[in-house]
């Protein structure tokens, strides 16, 4: 293999999972942005699926960290050393070859944020480092033409963060970010199957029974025998602490998801409300675009058009739009805000 | 009076109208035959049109033009206005410059009874323009010699000479006036009294150019006369916007008729103080009348009904003046010489 | 109320600077001199090029990088970006209400659309420069102006006042002794002038015009229909469906987009031609009045002129659907649209130029 020069790298630092992708060979990594760290040493031991599967199961000289928790970034020095691992691993002692990196940030972040990210990049020794909201790259990926003078709106419900962008002419217009989302989500399901069910259930447990019966709207999720679903979940019984299983019904999760997205609803109503009328006229064209892993959720386009009143969109490519938009931003040098992308 | 050097010299004679200026060059003619008013252009100070083209301007000219009628009530008013319409005359026709005119004789025209003042302004502006040998003869002079009257005959001729800014009534004998008078009111007065009318009774406002066609065109001292009636345009005063009139020849007629009412009143006058020898030629041959009021239809049965002594309108009545000046000339108004029959 | 001619003054430009042929390409022998007119429009700019032209026609909007302050965008391409920018562009209309409210973009624009021309290089330093401006601006207004011209380079500078480039460009000849009225609805103020003789007897400059219509037509979406707009929105109602007539028959009808006041969320409704004639009566009512004003000062031989010849009608609000019938009921006078009223301005400057603005000199006596 000819040793690359000037290689350019995409970064999505999301919550749930880190991808990096990298020009001219693809998305290199997509595992979880987990890391596990041995306290003695403080040195990385495994990152990704590895350390995920941690979680919950280590002893104390072990510790397991989400470094990209809630959105935003709570520990850089943290991130920089992940980043740093996962780069060495997939790109083989070939940093120094690596001349642009672009980042995909969430978008309620502060500036000091900011910047402590943009000194990663130079930290690792990459002289152009470009920050992109991820909603931006949201929007690339999913095929949308940001580079008009036309309004769009994407809606971006990840792991972590549920973002709401405004775009046009190559840029954010604005964009709001809520700390409600998948993982609130299994949070809210694990206290509800507790004071219900008696059961104390893990994050694996919850995620897994909101995969499989999450519906906002419309008829409940049925097998192929025409019943309702339902999702045995196991765990630990409150008062006695032995194993134990419930049944969880599809209507249950309903509720639950639909309180969650209370909240989610309002945040929405605030950014259409602080779309300048032109764009709000575009988005009545447009509509609304659904990306993230929670746009899976059956019901949630006519969940959502109920609310805008707007026609909504599924991505072809939910989870992995982001880092497909990162490729395309990625050969953009230099700011653009007219004119197609080659 | 030497007659070797005078066929050198140039023989100019000049009839300073108030409406009309005309100059006529002996050996050529009237060389000039057009109204008194003058074009400046405001920043440079230099003439841009003079006569007719000035004329057009009347009422239309924007602040970057300044109209001058030098003339008024058969005096100069403004002297350098004045001179700068005669130089532009005189340059511009005859391409005359101050060398020329130095070489000249020339005759200037006055009304009846102007003062002394009025007489050395004359005297001045001849000056200014560089001519040396000027002398001043009155108008009714002039317009008698110029309607062919043989005046050096011992036989009184009365001359009725209604001009643009005054009316002058006299009796010449024996080559010289006798006696004659002047009042200020003639064609200028008559045209603001049709100003005034259409302001009173229709509360519109007619441009002076406008007010001037009018009279000419509608003016008839015949009561028995068709009336005629004529569209107009100007300005409503209350609305202010661009209003048609129709003028009658009859409103037209009872404007000016207390007009020639006091033209005859001057003639009355001017009879009163003729000695019976006279009156007795004038009773015989009739009254002559002159100037642009001699074209108002009409005239000769206004006056003859109120004065019982024959009226003649001459042929040549807005030219008579200029054409006597020929004979002025000739004689330098010595009534001695008899300049018809050179 | 009206203007002293621009002296152009030769010593201006400072000496030693290096020569700046915005132009030149280097290796292109032939750098000409030329006569340019600009008639710097609130809504459009348009330039006239000697030997070419109308070269540029388009909006009066420029659009920036606002980091690196790059030219992203002019004209057509820009206007569209109104009401839909983020935070890294910055989208300036140079002109507000007839008058330059930002230089540097000004320039920037109008270098821009010279750049166009692909052709021969213009020799900016020796060409002369005629810029329309509105009637009754002020002398630092004025003086902006000639600072413009300055900063592209060009030494001689012209400035006339739009009414008279416009009339002149509309086929009136205002050189003769037959006085001519001009209504000129533009984007930023409607000019109403008197001409006679080469030059405005009478002239009166309002605000109200196709930007304020397009406001009060927001403002109308606003109150009636609880929907707000963007201005490229009104904009686009106005030139589809406004109209001035009494009677409509076939009433036209428009979609229209933008955001619910009450619920924050966008929204699509139908309006229809009579709801925005009625908008548009009060600010014609305002411009009609100022119309009955001029004319109450016109000299009386000049309303005799007008009576007979009728006033014409120039700018943008000229194309408005039924304003002959309009102006001729409410005013009692002949109203024509001019056959280019949108390029009547610019195509004025191209005779200007020749005599230099002069009234006494008439363009065609020095062809």
């Amino acid at each position: 293999m000819s040793k690359k020069k000037n290689l350019s790298v995409g970064v999505d630092l999301g919550t749930s999972n880190l991808l990096i992708y990298v020009e001219g060979q693809g998305t290199l990594f997509n595992e979880p942005s987990v890391i596990a760290i041995d306290k003695e040493s403080q040195k990385i031991i495994s990152v990704g699926y590895e350390a995920a599967a941690l979680a919950g199961k280590t002893h104390d000289k072990v510790e397991v960290i989400h470094p990209l928790h809630g959105g935003v970034i709570t520990d850089t020095q943290r991130v920089k050393q992940f980043l740093l691992f996962v780069l060495d691993k997939i790109l083989l002692s070939r940093i120094g070859s690596v001349t642009r990196l672009l980042i995909c940030i969430p978008s309620e972040i502060t500036e000091t944020e900011k910047s402590a990210i943009l000194e990663l990049g130079s930290d690792l020794g990459i002289k152009n480092t470009v920050l992109n909201e991820e909603i931006k790259a949201a929007a690339v990926g999913s095929g949308v033409d940001i580079f008009v003078p036309n309004g769009h709106m994407v809606i971006d419900i990840g792991g972590g963060t549920a973002d709401f962008g405004i775009l046009s002419l190559g840029a954010v217009v604005l964009s709001k970010s809520l700390k409600v989302a998948g993982n609130f989500f299994d949070k809210q399901i694990i206290d509800h199957v507790k004071a219900v069910h008696k059961l104390e259930i893990g994050l694996q447990t919850a995620e897994a029974a909101k995969i499989k019966l999450a519906s906002l709207t419309g008829p409940l999720p049925v097998d192929d025998g025409g019943a309702t679903l339902t999702y045995t979940a196991m765990g630990r019984d409150v008062i006695s602490g032995l194993p134990k299983q419930a049944v969880i019904e599809a209507q249950e999760i309903r509720t639950i998801l639909l309180y969650c997205f209370e909240s989610i609803k309002s945040v929405l109503l605030a950014t259409l409300e602080a779309t300048p009328p032109e764009l709000a006229g575009d988005i009545v064209d447009n509509g609304i675009l659904l990306s993230g892993g929670c746009s899976q959720i059956r019901g949630i386009s006519e969940y959502f058009e109920a609310i805008a009143q707007v026609p909504v969109t599924l991505s072809a490519v939910p989870m992995t739009a982001v880092v497909d938009g990162c490729k395309k931003l990625i050969k953009l040098n230099g700011k653009h805000f007219l004119g197609e992308l080659k | 009076m030497e007659t070797g050097k005078e066929s050198e010299k140039l023989g100019l004679g000049i009839d300073l109208g108030t409406a009309n200026l005309l100059v006529f060059l002996e050996k050529k003619g009237i060389i000039f035959n057009e109204p008194s008013v003058i074009a400046f252009d405001r920043e440079s100070g230099k003439v841009i049109a003079a006569g007719r083209d000035a004329y057009k301007m009347v009422g239309k000219v924007h602040s970057k033009i300044s109209i001058i009628k030098p003339l008024k009530d058969g005096g100069i008013s403004d002297l350098h206005a004045a001179k700068a319409l005669l130089t532009y005359v005189l340059k511009k026709v005859e391409d005359l410059t101050e060398k020329s005119l130095g070489r000249s004789t020339t005759v200037i025209c006055c009304p009846s009874e102007v003062t002394k003042i009025e007489q050395d302004v004359m005297i001045d502006l001849a000056r200014e323009m560089n001519m040396s040998d000027v002398f001043i003869e009155e108008e009714i002079k002039a317009g008698a010699l110029g309607a062919g009257v043989d005046i050096f005959q011992s036989k009184g001729v009365m001359i009725v000479d209604i001009g643009g800014g005054t009316t002058d009534v006299g009796v010449i004998s024996f080559g010289d006036i006798v006696l004659s008078r002047s009042i200020r009111m003639a064609g200028t007065y008559m045209t603001n009294e049709i100003t005034k009318l259409i302001k009173k009774t229709r509360n519109v406002e007619i441009g002076e150019l406008t007010a001037e066609r009018c009279k000419i065109e509608l003016a008839n001292l015949n009561p028995n006369a068709e009336t005629v009636i004529e569209k107009f345009a100007g300005r409503d005063m209350v609305k202010g916007v661009p209003k048609w009139v129709d003028i009658s020849s009859e409103e037209v007629r009872k404007v000016l008729e207390p007009v020639f009412e006091e033209v005859v009143k001057l003639i009355a006058a001017v009879l009163k103080d003729t000695s019976p020898e006279l009156s007795a030629d004038i009773f015989r041959n009739g009254i002559l009348v002159t100037g642009g009021g001699a074209l108002t239809t009409g005239i000769e049965g206004f006056i003859k009904e109120r004065i019982q002594v024959p009226v003649t309108v001459i042929s040549n009545p807005l030219t008579c003046v200029a054409e006597g000046l020929k004979y002025l000339l000739k004689n330098r108004g010595d009534y001695r010489v008899n300049s018809m029959q050179m | 109320m009206n203007l002293k001619m621009a002296k152009p003054k030769m010593d201006m430009l400072k000496m030693g600077k290096p020569e700046t042929s915005v132009l030149a390409k280097t290796g292109k022998p032939k750098v000409q001199p030329r006569n340019i007119g600009i008639d710097l429009g609130t809504a459009n700019l348009l330039v006239y090029l000697e030997g070419d032209g109308i070269v540029f026609d388009e909006p009066e909007v420029i659009a920036f990088d606002y980091e690196t302050h790059e030219v992203i965008a002019i004209g057509n391409s820009a206007v569209d970006m109104i009401g839909r920018g983020h935070s890294g562009i910055k989208i300036v209309s140079p002109l507000t209400q007839g008058v330059i409210s930002d230089m540097d973009s000004a320039k920037k624009l109008i270098e821009h659309a010279l750049r166009r021309v692909e052709k021969d290089s213009i020799n900016l330093k020796a060409s002369t420069i005629l810029i329309c401006c509105p009637s009754e601006v002020t002398n630092l207004e004025r003086d902006s102006l000639i600072g413009l011209a300055e900063t592209l380079g060009v030494k001689d500078v012209l400035i006339e006042e739009e009414v008279k480039a416009g009339s002149i460009g509309a086929g009136l000849d205002i050189y003769s002794c037959t006085g001519s009225m001009v209504v000129d609805i533009g984007g930023g103020s409607t000019d109403i002038g008197v001409l006679a003789l080469g030059d405005i007897v009478v002239s009166e400059s309002i605000r109200t015009a196709g930007n304020y219509i397009d406001l009060a037509i927001i403002k109308y979406m606003q109150h009636e229909y609880e929907l707000l707009i963007g201005k490229r929105t009104a904009e686009r109602i106005k030139i589809e469906i406004g109209t001035l007539r009494e009677e409509i028959k076939d009433e036209k009808t428009t979609a229209v987009s933008g955001r619910d006041v009450v619920t924050g969320l966008p929204k699509k409704l139908i309006i229809t031609e009579s709801e925005i004639r009625d908008v548009l009566l009060e600010p014609y009512e305002t411009i009609t009045n100022t119309i009955r004003k001029v004319l109450q000062n016109t000299p009386a031989e000049l309303s005799a002129d007008i009576i007979t010849k009728g006033v014409t009608i120039n700018g943008g609000g000229a194309l408005t659907d039924g304003i002959e019938e309009y102006f001729t009921k409410h005013v009692g006078l002949d109203f024509h649209v001019a056959k280019n009223p949108l390029t009547a301005i610019v195509e004025g400057t191209k005779i200007l130029l020749k005599n230099r603005g002069s009234y006494y000199i008439k363009p065609t006596e020095i062809e």
